[in-house]
């Protein structure tokens, strides 16, 4: 009864923005609608330009919308400034405060909402403990590395307990090791403290592991609202599917229609299809199937499949991954895994016979 | 391409240098060197003796100048220095504003406008609206001149400051007042330090708008010495001379240091 009731942490609702004037006028944000639940881990993933830093900076309130509105947690904060609203952020490049030392820059919002020195002291230590830097307290932020840094950014943001914590790109200035080990902790962080996250990146990898849920935006747009796995498998357009992970694109023709699926002629093979949008029946439509999704057999047994020449083969340590060219002559990549394999993959020039997972191709609503 | 020959290479150079140095510091070097002479000679050496120097502290007329300068360059550096931050930061921070350009220049045009135009300018200004020339004129005419040289250490720091700074102090509940008072401010005074010091040696050191505007018994160091030269010369002014020279040259390093260091 009481969740049917619960405000989502951020609704933004046709949120348009523009920047300058005449022939120098950039539409930064283009009627965005989201919905971020309470407790999320919500990530805006997109290429550079594509308006994440503006949208975060609406939710901070360091820009104001042309049109439409954002709620927190089902408040109007349209108008609110930025010091009068529960939220922080972790900006990119960390904005940690040179003159404090580390303790001053964590107790720094405290001390502006005019908290007890006592509880204040604590914070600190809790703070600290929280992204272990405990022994860093009296240092001043150019004597850390970047990765402490970092962490001096999220403890200093976390300490007054926002409601919604906002991130900006907070690990692309880290090494990758750094990244990946950030990437986990800010997760557990996450569910430790049970405060909404919503994180920009445009690294497609840290938005699949991170998130419980993505909006892929480009062009001042949402593309599509999902979890990591709905925008992986169905990309909704090939935007989406070609911006995460490796697609191919091929055409093909549509033959048969059923409730969600969708049988299309690829170079004389049938394949089922998952349906992103409206379809018809006897038209020429684009499909996006995953690399991984194509299995191959030299020698062609089991079943209706595609045949083709290998023309490339690349190895990436973990697969292998075939550049294959069908009858009609579209090309087609595939990749495999080199574990567990007994035979050698076939070299170039030989011809093959592949398989594309049921349900895995998906028929692309552009 | 070929990398220029360092012009040290080039023949000629360091005879030319030296001669430019020497012609630059020799008679600076000659004013303190005599300023320890025991006799009262500025071209034959009597010993070494700090009797000048002595005297020179002693002397009324002297410690009523020394006072004066001063009063005036603490008081004309620090109102030009408040003067040139919030100029500053209505430049850089303030919302883009008609006309930024022309106050650009106007803060700046003390820079440009002959000392001696200034001088007259303001006196004849004073004159008119009947003000009684005095101490008070000094330090009003200085704060208007030394505005430029606080100004340039302190633009220069602003500009080095990202925004994001007093986006993350508002971030974490700092209002505007605040979020200048305890992030930006701190942030500046290392330009606003260099540049108070600028203002100080540059007001102290005047000489030409001080005669103009000055009122009848109101003397600075500078005019002081001018005075003392006219009746005749005496190891005491060279004692004086060296003394603003260290002073100076300690306030202009100190700037220097300061405006360097980083955060
Ligand atoms: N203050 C501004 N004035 C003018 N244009 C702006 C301003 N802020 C952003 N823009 C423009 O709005 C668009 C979106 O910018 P934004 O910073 O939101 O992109 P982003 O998705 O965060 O990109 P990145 O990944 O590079 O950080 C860009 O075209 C940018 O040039
Ligand atoms: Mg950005």
């Amino acid at each position: 009864m009481e969740s049917a009731q619960k405000n989502p942490a951020v609704e933004i609702r046709a949120v348009s923005k523009q920047f300058g004037r005449g022939a120098e006028q950039v539409k930064a944000l283009d009627g965005v609608t989201l919905t971020i639940g309470d407790n999320e881990f919500f990530t805006l993933l997109g290429p550079s330009g594509c308006g994440k830093t503006t949208l975060l900076r609406m939710i901070a309130g360091f820009e104001q919308p042309d049109d439409g509105g954002i709620f927190l947690f089902g408040e109007d904060i349209k108008g609110l400034p930025p010091h009068k609203r529960p939220v922080n952020t972790v900006f990119q490049h960390y904005a940690l405060f040179p003159h404090m030392t580390v303790a001053e820059n964590v107790a720094f919002s405290l001390r502006m909402l005019g908290r007890a020195p006592g509880e204040i002291e604590r914070t600190i230590g809790e703070m600290l403990a929280l992204v272990k830097m405990e022994q860093f307290a009296a240092r001043k932020p150019a004597q850390l590395s970047g990765g402490q840094q970092q962490r001096i950014a999220l403890a200093r943001a976390l300490a007054p307990r926002p409601r919604v914590l906002l991130l900006d790109e907070p690990l692309s200035a880290l090494d990758l090791k750094l990244r990946q080990a950030m990437r986990a902790e800010l997760k557990a962080m996450r569910q430790r403290t049970g405060i909404t996250f919503v994180f920009v990146t445009h690294d497609q990898e840290e938005a699949l592991t991170m998130s419980d849920r993505i909006a892929v935006m480009s062009g001042g747009r949402v593309r599509q609202t999902g979890a990591p796995r709905d925008i992986y498998e169905k990309p909704c357009d090939s935007f989406v599917a070609n911006f995460i992970g490796e697609s191919n694109f091929l055409t093909v023709t549509v033959e048969r229609l059923e409730q969600d699926a969708a049988w299309c002629r690829l170079d004389g093979a049938l394949l089922q299809c998952s349906c992103a949008g409206e379809a018809a029946a006897g038209f020429d439509a684009r499909v996006s199937i995953r690399p991984e999704q194509v299995s191959f057999s030299a020698d062609g047994g089991g079943g209706p499949a595609l045949s083709g020449v290998v023309e490339n083969l690349s190895y990436l340590g973990t697969d292998t991954q075939l550049s294959v060219r069908l009858g009609d002559g579209q090309m087609l990549q595939a990749r495999v895994q080199n574990a567990g394999r007994e035979r050698p993959p076939p070299g170039p020039g030989q011809r093959i016979r592949l398989r594309v997972n049921p349900g895995a191709a998906r028929l692309l609503a552009d | 391409m070929r990398k220029p020959k360092p012009i040290s290479a080039y023949p000629g150079f360091s005879q030319v240098t030296w001669l430019c140095m020497a012609l630059l510091y020799a008679p600076i070097l000659v004013v303190a060197v005599y300023s320890f002479n025991a006799i009262r000679s500025i071209t034959t050496w009597g010993g070494f003796s700090l009797a000048w120097y002595a005297k020179a502290f002693a002397n009324p007329h002297i410690q009523a100048a020394t006072l004066n300068s001063l009063v005036v360059a603490v008081a004309a550096s620090v109102a030009a220095t408040v003067i040139a931050t919030a100029a500053a930061l209505a430049l850089a921070r303030g919302r883009g504003f008609r006309g930024r350009g022309g106050v650009f220049v106007l803060i700046n045009l003390p820079l440009m406008i002959p000392e001696i135009v200034t001088a007259v300018a303001m006196l004849i200004f004073f004159l008119a609206i009947g003000f009684q020339l005095g101490l008070l004129t000094v330090v009003i005419a200085h704060t208007v001149f030394c505005v430029p040289f606080a100004y340039l250490p302190i633009a220069a720091r602003l500009s080095g400051i990202e925004t994001f700074y007093e986006d993350a102090a508002q971030d974490l509940y700092a209002d505007r007042w605040r979020s200048f008072r305890f992030v930006l401010l701190p942030m500046m005074m290392p330009g606003i330090f260099a540049g108070l010091m600028l203002a100080f040696i540059i007001s102290l050191d005047d000489f030409i708008i001080t005669n103009m505007v000055t009122g009848p018994g109101t003397t600075t160091l500078p005019l002081a010495i001018y005075g003392m030269v006219r009746v005749g010369f005496s190891p005491e002014i060279n004692a004086i001379s060296t003394v603003m020279l260290l002073v100076s040259v300690f306030f202009v390093s100190l700037s220097y240091l300061v405006g360097r260091r980083r955060a």
